[in-house]
């Protein structure tokens, strides 16, 4: 099997330097807003010579480079490019994963013969991408037998560079790449390992399966397979996607809305913006989960089932309310506010509501939606959340990659 | 940086037959007609019902944010591209 796997590089600050030519060649991030606790979503090749990195708070990226330009996030235009690169993969094959908004793995064992070879195949595919998205929109490419080593020749490929790892070089590969750079292997895991004495792969390779097991679970059978070169997860084609499992929104609050009242207002926003999503999507969910930050970057959140499963935005908005009372309440500084409802299931198999003021709240939902539908989100809304109508946009375009592979399946 | 306006304009613009959106050729901008001289993206903006497109482009040496409403069907600038904040 032949895996080509292709990372965007520094995407949302390519697409941004490719549609304006005034912030080409600087130190570049897109993020949310710098005056507030926003976190870098994107950084140019050249804001990373300062030690720019996605995930990095704006706060930190000024200091590592006063000079850097702040873009503010543009969804629909990294969606477009997403949309129109993977158009351009599957003229080569349809065996396309769409595994993120800036990644994606090809099966390219029968396609890659037809043009010269994996590396022959992975040169023209980025001068597609040249020619039709733009100079500065580039890829890494990675080939190796399976997706886990074609994701780690990309890494080692940045920026615009192809990597191949040939089967018989996998052990060597193997022998000098420590545990942290393979992507599912985090700090925490990576910690705990060392401790184990296993540092690379090969240590990982070596390590007794049966012990790796016993100490993780699932994911030591998982971990035992990657110390092998193996990766057993098949790659799945944009035309295959399932449904989605959850919907959610979450956001970064503005500080002038940091306050306990403040964030009440967006999370009913957000529960108002959920809503809307699952109706459109003809779904209604059955768990309702909220998660909050505090101004100390501490974490909470939980979940609750519901008995009757929903598509209303106030039943989702007081489920979460009463789980966020029950666990003491909004802090005095609130940073960020999610929620998602997942137990999906269709709404056409949920039965027609009882009571006379549910089906009225139903019709003025989908008045509401219509509205919107035709005319923009921003149009209709509450006046409770009027402040937070600034939060329409988000930063980032992350978890956009199934409904991109989603609407390819359907032509849209 | 995109500073934002929206101001109607007069584009002159072709439809390739191989395109599934129009290219654009020149901007009455101002009393003054530019000459495009580059398109550098083009993407979708979802206006309500409508997909708006939405071009980053360079006409007589000024950076512009143009966007063509298909409803309308109108053009518009959005904004112009400068240097700085």
């Amino acid at each position: 099997m032949t895996i080509l796997h292709l990372d965007m590089d520094s995407y949302f600050a390519s697409v941004e330097q490719q549609a304006n030519p005034h912030l080409r060649g600087k130190p570049i991030v897109v993020s949310g807003r710098p005056d507030i606790h926003s976190v870098v979503a994107a950084a140019s090749r050249e804001a990373k010579r300062y030690g720019i990195r996605s995930g990095m708070t704006t706060w930190e990226a000024q200091r590592l480079c006063p000079s850097v330009v702040f873009v503010p996030g543009d969804p629909d235009k990294y969606e477009t490019v997403t949309r129109r690169f993977v158009e351009i993969l599957i003229r080569y094959t349809p065996d396309v994963e769409v595994f993120s908004i800036d990644e994606v793995f090809l099966d390219v064992t029968q396609e890659a013969p037809r043009h010269g070879g994996p590396l022959a195949l992975a040169r023209r595919i980025q001068e597609d991408f040249r020619a039709e998205l733009g100079r500065w929109i580039t890829c890494s490419a990675g080939i190796a037998p399976n997706k886990m080593l074609a994701k780690l020749a990309a890494e080692g490929a940045k920026p615009g560079g192809i990597a191949w790892i040939l089967p018989e070089e996998v052990p060597a590969v193997l022998a000098e790449t420590p545990v942290e750079a393979v992507a599912g292997i985090g700090p925490r895991i990576t910690k705990r390992l060392e401790r184990m004495g296993i540092r690379t792969l090969a240590d990982l390779g070596r390590y007794p399966p049966a012990r790796l097991r016993h100490a993780l679970g699932v994911y030591g059978t998982v971990l035992s397979l990657w110390g092998q070169g193996l990766d057993p997860t098949p790659l799945l084609p944009y035309w295959q996607e399932e449904e989605v499992k959850s919907v959610g929104h979450s956001h970064a609050i503005p500080r002038a809305l940091r306050h306990p009242d403040g964030a009440r207002s967006v999370l009913l926003y957000l529960c108002d913006r959920t809503a809307t999503r699952l109706r459109a999507k003809g779904l209604v969910g059955r768990v309702v989960h909220y998660g909050l930050r505090d101004g100390a970057m501490r974490c909470r959140g939980a979940q609750r089932a519901l008995g009757v499963p929903t598509d209303d935005e106030d039943v989702i908005f007081q489920t979460a309310l009463d789980l966020i009372e029950d666990q003491g309440g909004f802090p005095e500084e609130t940073t960020l506010v999610g929620v998602r409802v997942s137990g999906l299931q269709p709404k056409a198999e949920t039965p027609r509501p009882l009571f006379a003021g549910d089906a009225r709240r139903e019709r003025l939902a989908q008045a509401v939606d219509q509205i919107r539908h035709r005319y923009g989100e921003g149009v209709l809304g509450r006046g409770s959340v009027y402040a937070c109508r600034g939060l329409t946009a988000a930063t980032g375009g992350m978890g956009k990659q199934k409904e991109i592979a989603l609407s390819l399946r359907r032509g849209a | 940086m995109l500073h934002r306006i929206h101001e109607a304009v007069d584009v002159g613009a072709v439809f390739p037959a191989r395109r599934t959106y129009p290219v654009p050729r020149w901007v009455l901008w101002r009393g003054e007609r530019l000459p495009v001289e580059e398109v550098h993206l083009v993407h979708e903006r979802r206006v309500g019902a409508v997909r708006h497109l939405v071009y980053s482009l360079t006409a007589g040496g000024t950076g512009f944010q143009l966007r063509f409403d298909p409803a309308g069907p109108r053009w518009y600038v959005d904004g112009v591209f400068a240097e700085g904040p």
